[in-house]
């Protein structure tokens, strides 16, 4: 979870839409601090932690669900990488988990999601079937992480 | 009495919904929600009706191996770890456990675990810590008496009155304890087992001192570390059975780089000190040192366990393979 917001918002960083002087990842995982733990992140959580750091106070971080591909297709598409929490053990062998796990979906092909995935590593294919049906496990959970001037966008 | 039967209650899977609701706000990630349970109680003579979810937890481990240099994707299932309770009116939550609670339990599990691989360690590889330069040193009064009775047929204790008196007589103790000496005070003897041992190893004292070791260190491991407070084995028992956690997770021998050992090692132990990254490098390198060989240094500077200890260790904990699955 924690490993896709740094992602995501390098992402951001990236196309200047942040600050300059983007934290290193171990500069980043300090304002964390004991909030990771054997119970995994509170994903709810992650704003309060973020705005911990001066640079992310500006950061928007909606939590949204969704049932359709569609809806990850479209964020794609508007250059807003959506955080997916899916259970990864349902995805590869059709067990049920507990512990659920976060991707970035950055792309898409007719049989593919990709991900940008903290286990897979950069554009991870996931099968759209199973992965729907394994997002779903998770109630189609989602995370949309944009900055403020990025919104503006839409309003002007 | 009313009859519970008739009132109407919240359906459970609302009941699921709003659990996972609370665990996704405010639990984290590696927790889910089992089927809620209805359940009755009398509170000051009043029978009321509550939804029990029971929360249970998975925590997932990421292996890199070295030598495909692939990672292994695996989780622990740990099993319940709390519970939340909900009223059946509402559904609304009357008792939610606090996320160190659940931390803690799942701590603990992760702890047994460990703990359990440590013994399992200790009684599979006793003779190649045995073997350790370290532990013939700190063990060298107990070797200084094998060595006495072995070559003279007998001992005779010292003042009992006196430190160095009081340090003989606990270890005189322990091997009489293991049945290595007759204890006729004050004379030690050699038992029959001890010199049959020794003519056994073609009178090699050196190797008859370290089957002697490693009877104690597979018996008696805890009496030594508590009683005795020798604890210099401690670091290395931890160290390889980090190393052994993760493979036996991974069901595989895996090789780990020195960093991911010692992320290993450092995280199942809490161990975090300079000092101990310090002395790390070396610890390893008495693992994997010749005789020892509890841990091979691989060419590509990483470390791989033993096979024939790993083949028995997964014999013995067969269990492991409920507890843990690899997903990828």
């Amino acid at each position: 979870m924690v490993a896709c917001a740094y992602m995501v918002l390098k992402y951001w960083s990236n196309k200047k839409q942040l600050h300059d002087n983007f934290p290193s990842f171990d500069e980043f995982i300090p304002s964390f601090g004991r909030a990771i733990k054997y119970s995994g992140f509170p994903p709810n959580k992650l704003r309060d932690h973020l705005i911990k750091m001066d640079m992310f106070r500006e950061v928007r971080v909606q939590h949204r669900k969704s049932n359709s591909q569609r809806t990850l297709e479209f964020h794609i598409r508007q250059g807003v990488p959506p955080i997916v929490i899916f259970d990864n053990g349902y995805y590869q062998q059709l067990i049920d988990s507990m512990a659920g796990h976060a991707t970035v979906i950055v792309g898409y092909t007719p049989e593919n999601f990709r991900a940008n995935d903290p286990f897979g590593g950069e554009q991870y294919p996931y099968e759209r079937m199973r992965f729907m049906d394994s997002w779903q496990k998770r109630e189609g959970r989602y995370i949309l992480i944009t900055p403020k001037i990025h919104l503006k966008r839409w309003l002007t | 009495m009313v009859d519970l039967s008739k009132i109407p209650i919240v359906h459970e899977g609302v009941i699921l919904a709003k659990a996972k609701e609370i665990i996704y706000n405010k639990l984290g990630t590696n927790l889910g929600a089992r089927s809620p349970i209805l359940q009755s109680k009398i509170i000051k003579d009043k029978e009321k009706q509550f939804w029990i979810v029971p929360l249970e937890a998975d925590y997932p481990r990421i292996i890199e191996d070295q030598r495909t240099g692939t990672l292994k994707y695996v989780i622990f299932h740990i099993g319940k770890v709390g519970e939340i309770v909900f009223e059946t009116k509402k559904g609304k939550p009357l008792q939610v456990p606090r996320r160190s609670n659940l931390d803690y339990a799942i701590g603990e599990e992760l702890t047994r675990i460990r703990t359990r691989i440590e013994n399992l360690l200790l009684r599979t590889a006793s003779f190649q810590f045995a073997k350790l330069v370290h532990m013939k040193h700190i063990m060298s009064p107990l070797l200084n008496i094998i060595t006495n009775i072995l070559k003279h047929n007998e001992f005779e204790l010292p003042d009992m009155e006196t430190k160095r008196g009081q340090n003989i007589i606990r270890y005189v103790e322990l091997l009489e304890k293991r049945k290595f000496i007759h204890l006729k005070e004050p004379i030690v003897y050699p038992s029959a087992d001890l010199q049959s041992l020794f003519q056994e190893t073609g009178e090699n004292y050196s190797r008859t001192l370290e089957y002697v070791l490693k009877d104690i260190i597979e018996n008696e491991y805890d009496i030594v570390y508590r009683k005795y407070k020798v604890r210099v084995l401690f670091p290395y028992i931890q160290i390889s059975s980090s190393y052994y956690d993760y493979a036996l997770s991974a069901q595989d021998l895996i090789a780990m780089s020195e960093e991911d050992l010692w992320f290993a090692y450092s995280s199942l132990y809490r161990k975090f000190s300079s000092r101990r990254r310090f002395r790390f490098v070396e610890w390893l390198r008495e693992l994997s040192q010749e005789g020892v060989e509890l841990l091979y240094e691989t060419p590509r500077g990483a470390y791989q366990g033993n096979r024939q200890i790993f083949a028995k260790m997964l014999d013995q904990f067969p269990e492991r393979q409920e507890i843990t699955r690899t997903i990828m």
